[in-house]
């Protein structure tokens, strides 16, 4: 049922939380590869040289924005620079403990987001957003 | 601009003034006045042009002059020229003091200085003398004219004067009740502010206080589960368990550290520090840290001055902390504690040769829990040097960083030689 996307990244300074949220997306099996970014800037870096070639664009990426140094917004802003040449663009999602209206709001306005969800990922969001996105 | 019941408000204000000025004038006055006024009305096209070009150069009349128009000039000319010569004349002094005391009055609630209108008063004089000598030679002759003027005119200044003093005084007044009143305002919103800030500390406490509770009692459990049940789990197991009791300690920490937050300006009171005797306990308790990173913490003489002593402690406890956690791996740190007499305040710096903070991030750092690396780099709360500026701010003062990335951070604050006594009282007498 679950397609088989080739790589999934997770962006979030907290260890244990790319923790569980790697083990959720294993269980599930969605996807071939899942790699990690403890800071925005490292994220960036894993993209520019991508140490799996499947990786070099995401089929999704989970966002913090709260983050040490550079955040979550500004990721996406340096992001959307980097990536204006490519064709194939990677679903990013924020995920993020913030409940502030405000963030929301923010990103909705922001074309390159595709969703704003509050942390833990859980097996139900990622089937939701399977549905949407790939439904074949 | 003045209704009738001003008008007669004035009138009984300054009926004894009028009394007594009016008795004053005896016979000769009003002959040598009538002489004044009858020369004055001869030459008045001469003297009144000359005076308006006068006027038109000086700083607030000739504006006053410029704003009006021609005719109201004019007719302002012809009142004034009327009240004097009935006041004179008939003997109609009252309205002429009226005439006077309004002018006053308007010149006080202008807030315009009275020597002003004197000012206006020597130009008459001054352009009458020349006239009067191309006029008539005889000394004699024009004596009593230049007396009558000066008689005339002190008479209208002096009446002038006291209605300008009156008038001045009930503007003081009313701006002492207004300061008054905006000060009763002001005490009462402090002291709004002082409940709701104690409301808030005690949220703060509370909240922190009840959510330690559930969290000991997780971290208790988590603990005993990792005693008895470890040898029966799996790798992944082991790793779920050691991130529950990862960040149950983390929790704690965080809490503990908006705690303390919380409660800055809550103990103690003023007192005459020597920041050297400060700066050597400090180094005394971070005896440990110091060697274990090699460290080398020297400092200038410092300034004796007055504050927390336990705040300012921690001030620099958290700054030498962080200059020397934030160290370059392969260089030891050397931290420079220095000071400078900026008059009315210190200014203290301390200097590191550590990893250095991008400029971006110079107000960011200051933020509660914003930090600038991973937990794995540099693990810590992000309120450290938020806790630094509230401290500071407590004092007075400020912080602020010029840093560059690579080379070392220069952290500042100031410290102002005299506090001011009200914002502390207000700062602290709500929590104690």
């Amino acid at each position: 049922m679950t397609p088989q996307l080739k790589c999934i990244l997770l962006v979030d300074d907290d260890e244990p939380t790319n923790y569980l949220h790697q083990d959720v997306l294993e269980d599930i099996g969605i996807s071939k590869n899942i790699t990690v970014a403890e800071t925005a800037a490292e994220a960036l870096q894993l993209l520019q040289r991508p140490k799996i070639a499947d990786c070099k664009v995401p089929d999704i990426i989970f966002l913090d924005l709260n983050m040490p140094g550079m955040n979550g917004w500004d990721f996406i802003d340096e992001y959307a620079q980097m990536h204006r040449a490519y064709s194939k663009k990677p679903l990013i999602y924020i995920l993020t403990t913030s409940t502030n209206p405000a963030d929301k709001k923010k990103a909705e306005g922001i074309k390159e987001i595709a969703g704003f969800m509050s942390k833990p990922l859980t097996e139900d969001m990622i089937m939701n957003m399977v549905q949407q996105h790939f439904p074949d | 601009m003045m209704n009738h019941e001003k008008d007669s408000r004035l009138k009984n204000r300054y009926a004894n003034l009028m009394d007594s000025l009016i008795s004053s004038i005896n016979d000769i006055d009003i002959q040598k006045m009538k002489a004044y006024h009858e020369f004055f009305k001869d030459k008045q096209e001469d003297l009144r042009d000359w005076l308006t070009k006068e006027l038109m150069d000086h700083p607030v009349f000739g504006e006053v002059i410029r704003s009006m128009p021609k005719d109201a000039l004019e007719k302002q000319w012809q009142l004034s020229q009327q009240i004097q010569y009935h006041a004179i004349f008939e003997g109609k002094w009252e309205e002429y003091i009226l005439h006077q005391i309004q002018q006053g009055i308007q010149y006080a609630q202008m807030n315009v200085s009275f020597h002003l209108w004197y000012d206006v008063l020597s130009l008459v004089r001054n352009r009458m003398i020349p006239i009067l000598m191309e006029t008539s030679p005889n000394y004699a002759s024009i004596l009593p004219i230049l007396e009558g003027m000066n008689r005339f005119y002190d008479l209208g200044m002096g009446v002038m004067a006291e209605a300008y003093l009156g008038e001045k005084q009930n503007v003081i007044e009313n701006q002492k009740m207004e300061e008054k009143r905006i000060n009763k305002k002001l005490k009462r919103t402090l002291h709004e502010m002082g409940l709701k800030n104690q409301e808030l500390e005690q949220f703060a406490y509370i909240a922190s206080h009840d959510l330690k509770e559930p969290l000991r009692t997780a971290s208790s459990f988590s603990k005993l589960f990792e005693k008895k049940y470890k040898d029966a789990l799996d790798e992944k197991g082991k790793m779920y368990l050691s991130h529950i009791s990862g960040s149950h300690e983390r929790m704690i920490t965080l809490i503990n550290g908006l705690l303390e937050y919380s409660h800055i300006g809550k103990e103690g009171e003023r007192e005459i520090l020597d920041c050297n005797r400060l700066i050597s306990e400090v180094l005394e308790d971070l005896d440990q840290m110091i060697k274990e990173n090699n460290a080398k913490v020297t400092c200038e003489k410092l300034p004796v001055l007055e504050g927390f002593p336990t705040q300012l402690k921690l001030l620099f406890q958290n700054l030498i902390t962080n200059a020397i956690k934030f160290r370059k791996k392969e260089v030891n740190p050397i931290i420079d504690i220095t000071a400078q007499d900026n008059q009315n305040h210190w200014e203290v710096c301390v200097r590191d040769n550590g990893i250095g903070i991008e400029e971006a991030y110079y107000q960011k750092i200051f933020n509660i829990f914003q930090r600038l690396h991973t937990k794995k780099e540099y693990n810590g709360t992000g309120i450290g040097l938020a806790h630094c500026k509230k401290i500071v701010e407590l004092h007075g003062g400020k912080i602020w960083v010029s840093s560059q990335p690579g080379t070392g951070s220069k952290f500042y604050f100031s410290i102002p030689k005299q506090h001011n006594h009200d914002t502390t009282t207000q700062m602290h007498s709500p929590g104690r």
